[in-house]
């Protein structure tokens, strides 16, 4: 073990060239049948480097998967305004036969339940051969690759179990064909949604580390999209935190763990529970996300927010420096509110001090 | 340890060498539980913690009496709970009660919240007056009450469910099971399903619950954070039998099982280098997997209430 | 048509969105027709041949074979009876039998399912195998040898219909129950220790009938389709009788001529029939929105 599988992979690897993925003021919008509009997310910008991983962390229904599926245009029913750039390719608004041509090939994505990606009827190789003729591998090439797949994401015996089901498989190693079938066809990009929550804890700490393992082998860039703050800390080299379909903080892994900028991130640390920490009552935030379509003006964390100031609930705030070096969506770091206070106003202390 | 030891000094609740099999046809027999015994002092917050197919649910079926089991004994207040047709004694009903995992699934998508949360005062007869078995006074302030408890706005109770957020719709199952005043609160992975920030509201609100009504818990979970938030003994079962069983914080820090230690260990720790390192030891040497038979901690003769010891490694 | 084809309601062609998206916003209009054309057959079901004038069933040669007029509004058929009078008086043979046959049916269909829900391993194997054998009976030829057997005509056609038609029913009733119990809060209202007689009323029920009530709608329509077709091949009602069916059994002799003579009850047959499919659909979309399970 070396210093440097302690610190943050992003820290030492070079992130060559134009991101890899580009969202540009995103907005997607639902359009419903009796003609009312809901905006499910708002204004979104994002990138992701090459070889790096970024994970979008934020509670159901902030937006972060329907945001995630766009990206591929896999819910025909959203519209999309804004910018999405594969590298230098635009994929908003691209016709279906051009987002097939990205799909599996240049972008695969892993899902939450692996039953739902899986077809229960093929058996596993077919279903992992498949991809591969995107790249013009078939036959017995292609078997003998799905095998060395199989048996690299930890499945023993793989040649034979390639002609196994399904459902002859645990969930933990269901994810893991189901995470074979996406690497398949060598993607660049590697969308990941919630891909350990239906998972055991143990299972969790695998699949994780298995998503580790080969995006570290293959140099893939990764979005892993999570409401489990714990689980990103030790994958991720940058968290972006989602509230009420906008991103609120954009920042490196430390720095959002260290000591958080947005209060939402900070709330939201303090109430997740911990093995190392006193029992006890949990810092809770009081109140609920507003759903979409009965979010407040300006910022739509103000009723909950306990460091609220008077212009939170008119403007919403935009996406300022952070002390973390990434971005923070919050009126406490506005120039001219700074300018006020007369210095740069530290946040309260970290969430991390004083537990045994 | 003195929280272990109840008033009486005698468990709550007390399961004794439960087994139960399941046969199907044409498949092979499924044990869910072999010999599984533990006991749930009073006035306190017991964690059984499993992964799926650990036997954790099938215990609980057992003691509400929705499965009846092939061999073992539960008592209650040292008396045997008798599982009768579908369901527990008639006198039980009103001791022992329950709140699911899915919070959309634990209720009645056609009852409003007030008549959910009411249907126990009807069933059982609490807070009657008022004419007769239809609208009663007495009970609807009784329903304000309950929801005022757990949080929720009374102006609300018209609602049906799927007007509510999760967090909500898991208040309000709490409610209903308040409702009939149970000494014993079972929940089933109560706040698996919900998220971050709620789940700690409603962790809080059953801490609230245990020092406001003396209200005894068995928390079933998987998640041994929330474990080690809320409960003071914890249990811990696997493939059906118990392996461990103590304090919280003493299985915590010295866990005396294999199956513990790296149940304690997949656990993710919300501090990235720490993290970075663990993930970096498990590289170079992945973890074995634990075996779950052979000598538990914890064997069914230790008598209930007591603490339990912890060999030392 | 949900006897002959079990399982495939109108609801499912999506026939009243693809309808509505033909006619654009604002359509809202059509739901109203829907009930209206449902209200108005029902109540002709009912009260038809009270305010029919006897001549429908009387001949009256002088009169025969007109076309439609201001005096007859469908003309007149080959006995000089007026086809719009015999169409309300036929509306009780062919629709009010049409919601006897699916009261009797479905009656049967939901204590069977019933008892097998609720009857332990045993009972459920042998009432889904005994709904198995049933069920591979079919329909129309069924119908057709207890014509034979009993003779033609209403009786026959009702009986034979509701001896073929529960399965279905108990089928779909069985499995919506099964699903209703494995639900949490069915367990959680057991354990809170209701009466069964409340369990069963107040949480199992409502929650498991709404695939069957919109079966309802349908079904009344596909079996009037069912009613008339039989007529019409000679089992169910015959002539004199003013059954829409057997209206078009006769005027299809006259068809190139007297055209008027099948075209207005084969008419009032496709109309009940989408007008119940319609419904069907309608009470689909009220149900999932009023109330999941």
């Amino acid at each position: 073990m070396t210093v440097n599988d302690i610190r943050p992979p992003a820290t030492t690897a070079v992130h060559a060239g134009s991101p890899a993925l580009t969202l540009n003021q995103v907005s997607l919008t639902l359009r419903r049948r009796g003609g009312a509009a809901l905006r499910l997310v708002d204004d979104v910008s994002l990138t992701l480097g090459r070889g790096e991983r970024l994970a979008l962390v934020g509670e159901s229904g902030c937006g972060k998967s329907v945001l995630a599926r766009a990206i591929l245009g896999l819910d025909r029913q959203i519209e999309v305004t804004g910018d999405i750039l594969l590298g230098q390719q635009p994929l908003a608004g691209a016709g279906e036969r051009r987002l097939r041509s990205v799909r599996g090939r240049r972008v695969a994505m892993v899902f939450q339940n692996p039953m739902g990606a899986l077809n229960p009827l093929m058996s596993v190789g077919a279903q992992l051969t498949e991809p591969m003729r995107y790249r013009g591998v078939t036959g017995r090439a292609a078997r003998a690759a799905a095998g060395a797949l199989l048996s690299d994401l930890g499945i023993v015996d793989a040649a034979r179990r390639l002609r196994s089901y399904p459902h002859e498989f645990s969930g933990g190693m269901q994810q893991r064909v189901a995470l074979a079938m996406a690497l398949a066809a060598q993607p660049e990009i590697l969308l990941a949604d919630e891909p350990t929550t239906a998972l055991d804890v143990r299972a969790q700490e695998q699949v994780i580390a298995l998503l580790d393992q080969v995006t570290r082998e293959r140099g893939l860039s990764v979005l892993l999209i999570s409401h489990d703050l714990s689980l990103v800390a030790g994958f991720a080299d940058r968290v972006a935190v989602m509230y009420a379909g906008r991103i609120v903080h954009d920042d490196p892994v430390d720095a959002v763990f260290a000591d958080p900028a947005h209060p939402y991130t900070r709330g939201l640390l303090s109430a997740v529970p911990r093995v190392d920490r006193a029992p006890g009552r949990l810092p809770a935030i009081e109140g609920t996300m507003p759903p979409p379509g009965r979010r407040p003006a300006g910022c739509a964390f103000h009723p909950r927010c306990p460091r609220r100031l008077d212009r939170c609930d008119q403007v919403v705030p935009l996406a300022r420096p952070a002390p973390g070096g990434g971005a923070v969506a919050c009126h406490l770091y506005d120039q001219t509110e700074q300018a006020e206070r007369g210095a740069l106003t530290p946040p309260s202390p970290a969430p991390n001090g004083g537990e045994r | 340890m003195s929280a272990d030891a109840s008033p009486s000094g005698q468990p709550l609740l007390e399961l004794r060498d439960l087994s139960k099999t399941y046969r199907g046809l044409g498949r092979p027999p499924v044990t869910a539980l072999d010999g599984v015994s533990f006991a749930v002092p009073r006035g306190e917050i017991t964690a059984l913690v499993g992964e799926s197919g650990s036997g954790k649910s099938t215990a609980i079926r057992c003691v509400l009496g929705l499965e009846k089991p092939d061999a073992g004994w539960i008592g209650y207040r040292g008396q045997r709970l008798s599982a009768g047709h579908g369901g527990l004694g008639r006198a039980r009903h009103r001791e022992i009660q329950v709140v699911f995992q899915d919070p959309t699934a634990s209720l009645n998508p056609r009852m409003s919240a007030a008549a959910l949360i009411g249907e126990g005062l009807i069933v059982h007869g609490l807070a009657p007056g008022g004419p007769g078995r239809g609208k009663s006074a007495t009970r609807a302030a009784r329903v304000a009450e309950l929801m005022r408890l757990v949080g929720l706005d009374p102006e609300a109770g018209r609602r049906r469910p799927r007007e509510f957020s999760g967090g909500q719709r898991q208040r309000i199952a709490i409610a209903r099971a308040l409702a009939v005043e149970p000494e014993l609160l079972i929940c089933d992975e109560a706040v698996s399903a919900l998220d971050v920030s709620v789940q700690a509201q409603i962790l809080n609100l059953l801490l609230d619950m245990r020092d406001r009504l003396d209200l005894t818990v068995l928390f079933v979970a998987h998640d041994l954070a929330v474990v080690r938030q809320i409960a003071s003994r914890v249990v811990v079962l696997a493939q059906g039998q118990v392996v461990e069983a103590g304090p919280t914080e003493t299985v915590f820090a010295r866990p005396g099982h294999d199956y513990t230690r790296a149940l304690l260990a997949a656990v993710p720790v919300p501090d990235p280098s720490r993290a970075r390192a663990k993930a970096a030891a498990l590289r170079e040497h992945p973890a074995a997997e634990p075996a779950v038979t052979g000598p538990a901690v914890t064997g069914p003769a230790a008598p209930p209430g007591a603490g339990v010891a912890v060999p030392q490694p | 048509m949900a006897l002959l084809v079990p399982g495939l309601p109108a609801a499912r062609l999506n026939l009243r969105a693809r309808l509505r998206s033909r006619l654009g916003a604002g359509s809202r209009w059509l739901d109203g027709l829907v009930l209206a054309v449902v209200a108005l057959a029902v109540l002709l079901a009912v009260f038809g041949p009270l305010i029919a004038p006897g001549t429908v069933t009387t001949s009256n040669i002088l009169d025969a074979m007109q076309a439609p007029s201001a005096h007859h509004w469908f003309g007149t058929d080959d006995q000089g009876r007026d086809v719009a009078w015999r169409i309300v008086a036929g509306a009780r043979e062919s629709l009010l039998s049409a919601l006897l046959v699916v009261a009797g049916y479905s009656l049967i269909g939901c204590v069977i399912a019933a008892a097998a829900a609720s009857g332990g391993k045993l009972v459920d194997e042998i009432l889904m195998r005994l709904t198995d054998a049933v069920l591979a009976i079919p329909t129309i030829i069924f119908a057709l040898g207890f014509a034979a057997a009993l003779g033609p005509g209403l009786n026959s056609a009702i009986i034979a219909l509701v001896i073929t038609a529960w399965p279905v029913t108990a089928r779909l009733l069985r499995g919506e129950i099964r699903q209703t119990l494995a639900m949490p809060y069915v367990a959680g209202a057991r354990v809170l220790g209701m009466s069964r007689r409340r369990l069963l009323f107040r949480h199992i029920l409502p929650n498991s009938l709404d695939a069957l009530v919109v079966k309802w709608g349908a079904d009344v329509g596909s079996t009037v389709l069912v009613i008339t077709s039989l007529s019409f091949i000679g089992a169910g009602p015959q002539p004199p009788s003013p059954e829409w069916g057997a209206m078009v059994s006769e005027g299809a002799n006259y068809i190139t001529s007297s055209w008027w003579m099948a075209l207005f009850p084969g008419l009032a047959i496709a109309v009940v029939a989408v007008a119940f499919a319609l419904l069907a659909d309608l009470i689909q979309e009220r149900m999932a929105a009023g109330g999941e399970r």
